[in-house]
């Protein structure tokens, strides 16, 4: 409602119109899926912004794995969420078990939660005081013969 | 319109999940099902927000605490009492004087401020500049102040410049060195904060009065007024001090009574008022207890513990023809006769004194045991410092220090009697506070509630009376009471109870 000679009810001079916004929100853009969580970048730890702004999706069960895996355990506000994997002070013999407890250690509760098994971790000492880890897991919220069931997190 | 009860404050789990339900209700709107469950990255953030709430909300509490005149502390209670004009009262030094020991045959001038210390280093001065001979007393106050500047008589002080010719030492003289006084602490000023909220000092009320005489030194520790005791225009006023640690008297000091606290009340009320100011006479109480205790494990049949040490709790009232047990004849502080019905066990016994004179609890373990019933002499493995004719021994008990202390916090409360039985008078004099609302004067329930309430470990079923009494009037048994005898005129001190001899015995099942 306009009142004759005071303009727009909006204020001062013309009001402008935002453009409104394309695609949707948590979006996972290689399926076009809408998801209950913010995709994650693996890299940057900061969420995925689309084009238009808007935050994009991952699946929930990949969000909670990745948070799992990629959190010092005891440096969130949530204490017991994360791994251990800070405490192994060197490559020894037992290297490979020590990460394996630590990974599934962080997970454990996804696992109690009945919505991930692990299938394995593989761990691959790069040069001595670097290595890679990455924790096989299949999403058992997804049917067994689906392709996305079978999933890796590598840290 | 709604009422707030009471405030509500949340846990950080609650927090969180009131933010993860809001988040959840908030996506679910526009299509999306969000996660939240434990480990996500909304549970994180809900979490940390709840870690940062939580600590907003309890301190909600706290400030509502602070702002209440029965549960404040510290800097809030003295800004709050400030708002109502109620403010700390500084310590004073003790006041007296000292015996004048010299050689000189004439009179040596001594100056006001000279100087003397007590053996503890507190420094005490000269008040008024004279020729004083031997053996004269000399009036000094304490420039330390607080209640440690108090001196018996005959304790030594030492001159910083001793005088020529005298003597480097000065005995306290008759009366001692009294009214030293420490600063309010918390809970006084926090009573006289509630008083003035709950009777608000005007227009010459009695409150008012009150206020005034209370304001006059930090040796008045509470005041209560008799509107028109003596006629129209007039108000009786008494004062009381604290007890101390070590003296449980609430007489204030002539000298401090006429020389500051009169004038002060005087010079504040109008020139057609007459107030009455006195101070009070201490009347000795004794009380005994009985008290429903746990029995001992060694007991028969055997009780849970925590309450009477014995199984045969030693020595033990009947409640009908005797109502405690007193020492009749002292032949040492170890052995002295009590008049107990019944034989204590050798080695088993143990029995508690409450000192009235140091305020210490004694408890030994009988040793021997001669005599007849009535009649026993006991011998103890303990000295029982001090210990007199007419002291009460009871049964040892777990909680002894804390029934004994709670009874002595309860008898700080009380108050003074009233100044007469004249209806008449009594019409508009009765005394201010009135006992109901606060300082009571009888010996009554809230001596025994104060027993109760104080049992560390829930331990008293019940707290009764045994036997009470001020030396005029004896009450045996739960019923009756003990008021404070009359003064002999309106003008005279009216009196107040102080604690003397506190037992206390198995109620006899």
């Amino acid at each position: 409602m306009a009142i004759e000679g005071y303009g727009p009810p909006y204020g001062m001079g013309t009001s402008s119109v935002a453009p409104i916004l394309t695609g949707g929100p948590l979006r996972d853009p290689a399926s076009g899926q809408t998801w209950g969580s913010r995709r994650i970048d693996p890299i940057t730890k900061d969420y995925v912004i689309d084009a238009t702004g808007r935050a994009e999706g991952m699946s929930d069960v990949q969000q909670l794995v990745h948070m799992a895996v990629a959190t010092d355990l005891g440096s969130s506000a949530v204490r017991n969420l994360g791994q251990q994997l800070r405490q192994i002070e060197r490559v020894s013999s037992n290297f490979e078990a020590l990460v394996t407890n630590a990974l599934e250690g962080a997970v454990q509760h996804i696992v109690n939660a009945g919505l991930i098994e692990v299938v394995g971790v593989v761990v691959e000492v790069v040069r001595p005081g670097v290595a890679h880890a990455r924790l096989l897991w299949r999403d058992l919220t997804l049917a067994p013969d689906d392709p996305n069931s079978a999933q890796e997190t590598a840290i | 319109m709604t009422t707030t009860n009471e405030i509500i404050v949340r846990g950080t789990n609650t927090i969180r999940d009131n933010w993860l339900r809001s988040v959840r209700y908030g996506l679910s709107r526009i299509g999306i099902e969000a996660n939240v469950s434990p480990g996500s990255d909304w549970y994180v953030l809900g979490e940390a927000f709840a870690n940062q709430t939580v600590v907003a909300e309890a301190n909600g509490i706290i400030k509502a605490e602070q702002v209440m005149p029965d549960s404040t502390s510290g800097d809030e209670l003295i800004r709050g009492a400030a708002t109502f004009g109620v403010t700390e009262r500084s310590a004073v030094g003790s006041s007296g004087s000292v015996v004048f020991d010299t050689a000189a045959t004439g009179t040596t001038v001594i100056t006001a401020g000279d100087k003397l210390i007590d053996g503890a280093g507190l420094t005490f001065k000269v008040v008024t500049t004279g020729p004083y001979s031997d053996g004269e007393s000399i009036a000094i106050v304490g420039v330390t102040t607080g209640e440690q500047t108090n001196h018996d008589e005959g304790d030594v002080l030492r001159w910083v410049a001793t005088p020529v010719s005298a003597n480097e030492k000065a005995l306290v003289a008759v009366g001692g060195l009294v009214d030293g006084t420490d600063a309010d602490d918390e809970e006084t000023l926090r009573a006289r904060w509630i008083s003035v909220l709950q009777d608000p000092p005007a227009s010459g009320n009695a409150s008012h009065v009150a206020v005034i005489a209370e304001e006059s030194s930090a040796s008045v520790v509470k005041a209560f007024v008799h509107p028109a005791i003596y006629g129209a225009g007039t108000f009786g006023v008494v004062v009381v001090k604290a007890p101390s640690a070590t003296n449980k008297s609430r007489q204030i000091s002539a000298g401090t009574l006429t020389g500051v606290i009169v004038p002060y009340v005087q010079g504040n009320l109008p020139e057609h008022t007459q107030p009455i100011t006195t101070t009070v006479a201490d009347v000795n109480a004794d009380v005994a207890f009985g008290l429903a205790l746990p029995d001992a494990p060694t007991a028969s049949p055997p009780g849970p513990g925590g309450g009477w040490i014995n199984g045969t709790p030693w020595p033990a009232p009947d409640a009908s023809s005797t109502w405690r047990c007193t020492v009749t004849a002292v032949t040492s502080t170890t052995q002295f006769t009590v008049d107990a019905a019944t034989l204590p066990t050798v080695a088993v016994t143990e029995v508690n004194w409450f000192s009235p004179t140091d305020w210490t609890l004694y408890t030994g373990t009988v040793t021997v045991v001669t005599g007849t019933s009535g009649a026993y002499v006991i011998t103890l493995d303990t000295p029982f410092v001090g210990i007199a004719t007419g002291s009460h021994i009871w049964p040892a008990c777990e909680n002894a220090q804390a029934y004994c202390d709670a009874v002595l916090a309860s008898f700080k409360l009380m108050g003074p009697g009233e100044k007469t039985s004249n209806s008449s008078a009594l019409i508009r004099g009765y005394r201010r506070p009135r006992p109901a609302a606060g300082w009571p004067y009888t010996l009554g329930g809230h001596l025994t509630r104060a027993v109760t309430d104080a049992a560390p470990q829930n331990e008293v079923a019940s707290a009764q009376f045994f036997h009470r009494t001020d030396g005029a009037t004896t009450v045996t048994g739960s019923s009756g009471l003990v008021t404070p005898q009359l003064p002999a005129t309106v003008e005279d001190a009216t009196k107040i109870f102080v604690p003397r001899h506190i037992s206390f015995y198995r109620v006899p099942s």
